[in-house]
């Protein structure tokens, strides 16, 4: 295989468990080329050296502040600069605590900030780049937090929600374009250090980080919009968007 | 963390404190944030050991399994460092493609590398290969008190050989580093046959030395000339070049069974089955995961037991003393009628592990699982140790949940220099119970 064909990957958000484990999951079926981009060198570092023994090739650390708007636009070409990059996974995400959100403004426009804007324009810069190519897959992990607003944490879905509609906003854009898709994965409680502090954890509910990235590489190669991980949580969530509001407003969720 | 942490024969229920270790967090503060005065830790891996070494009533255990990443691979020499948490199903995803195996391998993927060298553990391949630990080039320790030593033959060599077989208790195993072994194939040449008695198997065995793998699976039931009867298996590594790693599917235990399911009527059922079944029989090609980790298959197949458990008892008995302790410890347990559904009986070879507290020597082993049924249960296990005793045997401490702490002292005899060797911060269940007993300063 000649270095034209190992496809060029960029990881936003490299370092959490699903990037992680999404990486494993393509270097099973071949070589890629990744880019990993995260805030933390050192561990960038580590998952670099697990993806290359592995079987990555060129792998290259981009380390910044990835959910910073401001810094976005230059890392952005920093992610780029080493070739076009045929498919990208933006997986990072702050879930933070909705009373301080609540109540500190400092709070409040940091997750929409990390959550929604520097998404956005992640996703903005990689779609240019993929019209200008004319092909490319984007693969976004948004959350069912956005399917409805819930008093315990409505504004960490209000940013997921926010950034699904932009999913799908630029599915319907490369709607006649079959060379580029945009997939939205969504799913429920994964077992990863973000969750580690929910008393309770375990069980059917909880998906490995593993199970994630498998489903949702499954979904950008078969050019899906939008897939719910694992599969149940689509009846979860239809249920949970379809309870009348008096019922809805009795319950503590 | 709280919550229950059960090892694999789910019969300790003991109350104690989780705490899951991040590459992130040992990689900024080392054990500072998980080490207090007040109670002790113990590395916990995917739980496969059966008993207590990697429990600690009262104390917090350290869950390594996303300490799983590959820091550097030579395939061209089958040289491998990686994080302890690591499992061997997950190496073996990314080697066998490659063309590697695992020098030596117990009877489940799913431990991690760090438990395979703090249990020295063994396979198939004893008689050849020796332990796991033989295959350990070098590793990463984090003591309590913020040191990092690497260890190895040539580095910090007693602490290497202390560390291997050394229970988790010398620090944290942060990484190890294995010489993988080349395989043409991720498929086997395969032979089960019939064996009627033990000096059977023992014939079986001598004549079966060339083959790299080997083991028996006994029928406990068996009584008089019939002693020993079971199926003998041995395989080889084929050279065709299907380098195909397992696959993810399995069938899972949803829940732990009835006390009832497995009594004497269903065991010697499912053993004259066992013996019947066309697969005893089977000669052929058979792919490496059915062949050395059947029982992967049923994932959760220990909660068969029921509520109360299991033990298991693993028995190696030197070379001189080993038919008639073998032949004793069948007899004790057909007697005993708490027939065993999974009896194994292997023929070790000389060790060539470095690992001073390893349990594997030259002679033969024998384990054994028994539901917990309480005392009546122990009673048999200490009248077993007490047959392994006579023949100057010695019992597997990754399989043990009970032993008095005489018993090993006595067939442990070097066991104060891993206590010399124990970080201050580290203890399990297992070390306070085998040295802090009566006869602790006999």
């Amino acid at each position: 295989m000649t270095e034209q064909t190992i496809p060029r990957v960029a990881i936003i958000g490299a370092t959490s468990a699903v990037a992680h484990a999404y990486c494993r999951r393509l270097l099973q079926s071949g070589p890629v080329s990744l880019v990993l981009a995260g805030r933390d060198r050192p561990a960038l570092e580590r998952i670099a050296a697990d993806v290359t023994a592995r079987g990555a090739v060129d792998v290259q650390i981009v380390a910044g502040e990835i959910g910073d708007p401001a810094q976005v636009p230059q890392l952005l070409e920093q992610v780029r600069g080493q070739g076009p990059v045929s498919l990208a996974l933006i997986a990072y995400g702050v879930l933070g605590d909705q009373k301080a959100q609540q109540s500190s403004a400092q709070e409040l426009v940091r997750l929409f900030n990390v959550n929604l804007v520097s998404a956005a324009l992640w996703a903005e810069g990689f779609a240019a780049g993929f019209e200008q190519a004319g092909s490319g897959r984007l693969v976004i992990m948004g959350s069912v937090a956005g399917d409805r607003g819930r008093q315990s944490n409505y504004l960490y879905g209000a940013s997921k929600a926010a950034l699904e509609r932009i999913a799908q906003g630029m599915s319907h854009r490369f709607a006649g374009n079959p060379e580029i898709s945009v997939t939205l994965v969504k799913p429920g409680f994964i077992d990863t250090p973000m969750t580690d502090h929910i008393e309770g954890k375990g069980g059917p509910m909880w998906a490995t980080p593993d199970k994630i990235a498998t489903l949702a590489d499954k979904a950008a190669t078969a050019r899906r919009n939008s897939l719910y991980a694992p599969f149940f949580w689509r009846w979860i969530m239809l249920i949970v968007r379809s309870l009348p509001v008096p019922i809805f407003h009795k319950t503590k969720l | 963390m709280t919550g229950e942490l059960l090892s694999w024969g789910r019969a300790h229920r003991f109350q104690q404190d989780r705490y899951v270790l991040s590459p992130e967090l040992l990689a900024r503060e080392g054990l500072a944030r998980v080490v207090d005065a007040q109670r002790s830790v113990i590395p916990f891996g995917l739980g496969r050991s059966y008993g207590d070494v990697a429990l600690n009533e009262g104390g917090t255990v350290l869950q390594t399994p996303r300490l799983d990443a590959l820091i550097h691979a030579d395939w061209n020499t089958g040289i491998v460092r990686a994080e302890a948490g690591l499992s061997l199903a997950m190496l073996h995803k990314v080697s066998v493609q490659r063309g590697y195996f695992v020098a030596v391998t117990p009877g489940t993927k799913f431990v991690t590398l760090g438990g395979a060298v703090a249990n020295d553990v063994h396979g198939k391949n004893h008689h050849q290969a020796g332990s796991f630990g033989a295959h350990v080039r070098a590793l990463g320790l984090l003591r309590s008190d913020g040191t990092r030593l690497t260890c190895s033959r040539e580095q910090n060599g007693e602490m290497f050989a202390l560390t291997i077989g050394g229970l988790g208790l010398t620090g944290l195993i942060e990484w190890v580093e294995l010489q993988l072994k080349p395989i043409g194939s991720a498929f086997l040449t395969v032979e089960n046959m019939a064996c009627t008695s033990l000096d059977e198997f023992f014939t079986l065995s001598h004549d079966s030395a060339d083959w790299p793998y080997t083991v028996m699976w006994v029928d406990c039931f068996a009584k008089g000339k019939a002693v020993g009867r079971g199926i003998f298996s041995r395989g080889r590594v084929l050279d065709d070049g299907a380098l195909e790693p397992h696959g993810d599917k399995g069938l899972s235990m949803p829940m732990t069974m009835p006390a009832f399911v497995l009594n004497k009527a269903s065991i010697t059922a499912f053993n004259r089955l066992y013996r019947m079944r066309p697969g005893a029989r089977f000669a052929g090609r058979q792919h490496y995961d059915p062949f050395f980790y059947p029982l992967d298959a049923i994932d959760g197949w220990n909660k068969l037991y029921g509520p109360s458990g299991f033990y298991q008892h693993q028995c190696l008995i030197p070379p001189d003393e080993a038919r008639k302790g073998i032949r004793e410890m069948l007899e004790i347990v057909e007697q005993a009628g708490q027939g065993s559904f999974l009896a194994v009986l292997k023929v070790h070879g000389p060790e060539t592990s470095p690992g001073v507290m390893s349990f594997c020597r030259e002679g033969v082993s024998l384990a054994l699982d028994f539901a917990n049924k309480g005392e009546r249960t122990l009673r048999l296990l200490d009248q077993l140790d007490q047959c392994v005793a006579r023949h100057g045997g010695r019992i597997y401490p990754a399989k043990d949940g009970r032993m008095a702490a005489a018993f090993y002292q006595q067939s442990y005899p070097r066991w104060r220099e891993l206590e010399e060797a124990r970080d201050p911060a580290f203890s399990s269940s297992f070390w306070r119970r085998v040295t802090q007993e009566q006869g602790a300063n006999s």
